[in-house]
């Protein structure tokens, strides 16, 4: 069954339709939460609140890109989030790493103690680097690079899931690479085997 | 170091090339600044890098699945009382509202109160009047049927009688009972003569005319007693009194006036206040509630 009857029978109250569709579409949803918000909890509510709003506000999608519609709910969703952290802002439980003297990053901690691989420990590290780095840019900054860079989105889409003119989704994914590049530079002897591979790609 | 050279509109275009979102003008553009401006090829290596890196990002495990179920995206009832509750809010709002309108702004619906157009009419040529007494000698009022007075303080007598004979052509009587002069002025005015002949006035009335005569000569030889409505006759004690000050009287009359309205302006407005908190707590209460039955 395609996308197109799927979603006009979720329109027609189908909830089994409408499911086919969250299937398709929750990892990315997921993914962008998580990225947006760098906790797997709100991440998990903010995608889950997202597909409710989603399935109740059938009746405002216009037609277009589905997957830009339900990213739209999933970015509106994690601003409503950070705006009530702003409000309420809250001390995570992780620990405190001693040597560095700071926050680790990744939730890895709670899962296995154990000594991992060597491309684990790197991945690892890429995904602190990244998230590090993602976070500390501005909010609206957040959901366009990550949307193009890392879920590989194209610009209209993105317009449309951030409901911003293409000029803006332009100038702010400029300005957050940018910042990115300026942020992972830092992470060079952590990561090499990602940067050589980027040198690698433009040569 | 030539990179910081570069502006955000070239970092723009650069950051579009990348992604081949560019216009085939705007690329042709940034393809020949690559050949010839280093900065240009500097910059775009560096965002290429970073993309690169950002692609390489781990895609997260979903940590279940997110279908719904019927339970949840069932329809959030709302208690009846919390619309209620808001409708009322803006009711008593608006109440409030008007209440501040009808006090704040003047001729909002009627005019304020105290201060009635008619009203300020009739005060304005009053105060005129008063502020004109105060400025010259304040005129003495006299009762009317009061005890003989020296000739000279009496003035206008009312248009009272004197020892003028009335009935000659020319001289004009009012119903008074002391003899003054005619003119009101005292100090022994002559009799005004008109100077030329009047015309007979006829004799219509005779009764009248004979009561009248009756009357005045009544009131000449007998003091007026008693107290009445008639005419402002005031008891003998008060006869003769001279009302002084007549324009301070009114100020303070006035003054009490406004007295009395200010304090119920004030307790309007407090009213108004009080009621306009109450709408605003009300809605703030209804809101809350509704989001938490919503939630």
């Amino acid at each position: 069954m395609d996308e197109a009857q799927l979603i006009a029978e979720a329109v027609q109250g189908d909830l089994n339709a409408f499911n086919r569709l969250v299937m398709e579409y929750q990892e990315k949803a997921f993914n962008l939460a998580y990225r947006m918000l760098n906790d797997d909890a709100a991440a998990e509510d903010a995608t889950q609140t997202a597909f409710i709003s989603a399935y109740k506000n059938l009746h405002s999608y216009r037609g277009g890109s589905f997957r830009a519609w339900v990213m739209r709910m999933v970015t509106n969703t994690c601003y409503d989030e950070l705006r009530r952290r702003h409000r309420r802002p809250t001390v995570p439980l992780e620990p405190l790493n001693p040597e560095e003297d700071e926050e680790v990053e990744s939730p890895a901690w709670l899962a296995d103690g154990s000594p991992s691989p060597e491309e684990q420990v790197e991945s690892q590290e890429l995904e602190k680097a990244i998230s590090h780095c993602i976070q500390g840019l501005p909010e609206e900054f957040r959901a366009v690079v990550v949307m193009v860079d890392v879920q590989g989105y194209d610009y209209a889409e993105v317009a449309e899931a951030i409901g911003k003119p293409l000029g803006t989704i332009k100038s702010r994914l400029a300005r957050a690479r940018l910042r990115l590049r300026d942020c992972l530079a830092g992470f060079r002897e952590l990561i090499p085997a990602f940067f050589r591979l980027g040198e690698e790609v433009i040569q | 170091m030539t990179i910081k050279k570069l502006s955000s509109k070239d970092w723009e275009l650069i950051s579009a090339y990348l992604d081949n979102e560019l216009n085939p003008r705007d690329k042709a553009r940034v393809e020949e600044r690559l050949k010839t401006r280093p900065e240009y090829k500097e910059a775009l290596d560096g965002l290429h890098r970073t993309k690169v890196i950002l692609q390489k990002a781990p895609v997260r495990k979903v940590p279940r699945n997110f279908t719904l179920t019927a339970a949840d995206v069932q329809p959030v009832k709302v208690a009846r009382w919390i619309p209620a509750m808001q409708w009322s809010s803006v009711a008593v709002a608006l109440v409030a509202v008007f209440l501040f309108a009808y006090q704040l702004v003047p001729g909002f619906i009627s005019p304020q109160p105290g201060a009635t157009p008619d009203l300020a009419v009739l005060e304005a040529p009053m105060e005129m009047a008063a502020a004109e007494s105060t400025a010259a000698d304040t005129p003495e009022i006299i009762y009317w049927g009061g005890p003989p007075l020296p000739e000279g303080e009496i003035y206008g007598k009312g248009g009272g009688g004197s020892g003028i004979d009335c009935s000659q052509p020319g001289v004009m009587c009012g119903g008074g009972a002391e003899s003054m002069p005619i003119g009101g002025g005292g100090d022994g005015v002559p009799p005004l003569e008109m100077p030329f002949p009047q015309p007979p006035i006829p004799n219509t009335l005779p009764d009248l005319q004979a009561d009248s005569d009756a009357r005045a000569t009544a009131a000449a030889t007998e003091p007026v007693t008693g107290t009445g409505p008639v005419l402002g006759v005031r008891p003998e004690t008060e006869q003769g009194e001279k009302l002084t000050e007549p324009a301070e009287l009114l100020a303070v009359e006035r003054e009490v006036e406004q007295e009395s309205e200010r304090q119920t302006r004030g307790w309007i407005l407090g009213a108004a206040g009080a009621l306009l908190a109450a709408g605003i707590g009300l809605f703030i209460a209804a809101t809350i509630a509704r989001r938490k039955s919503l939630s």
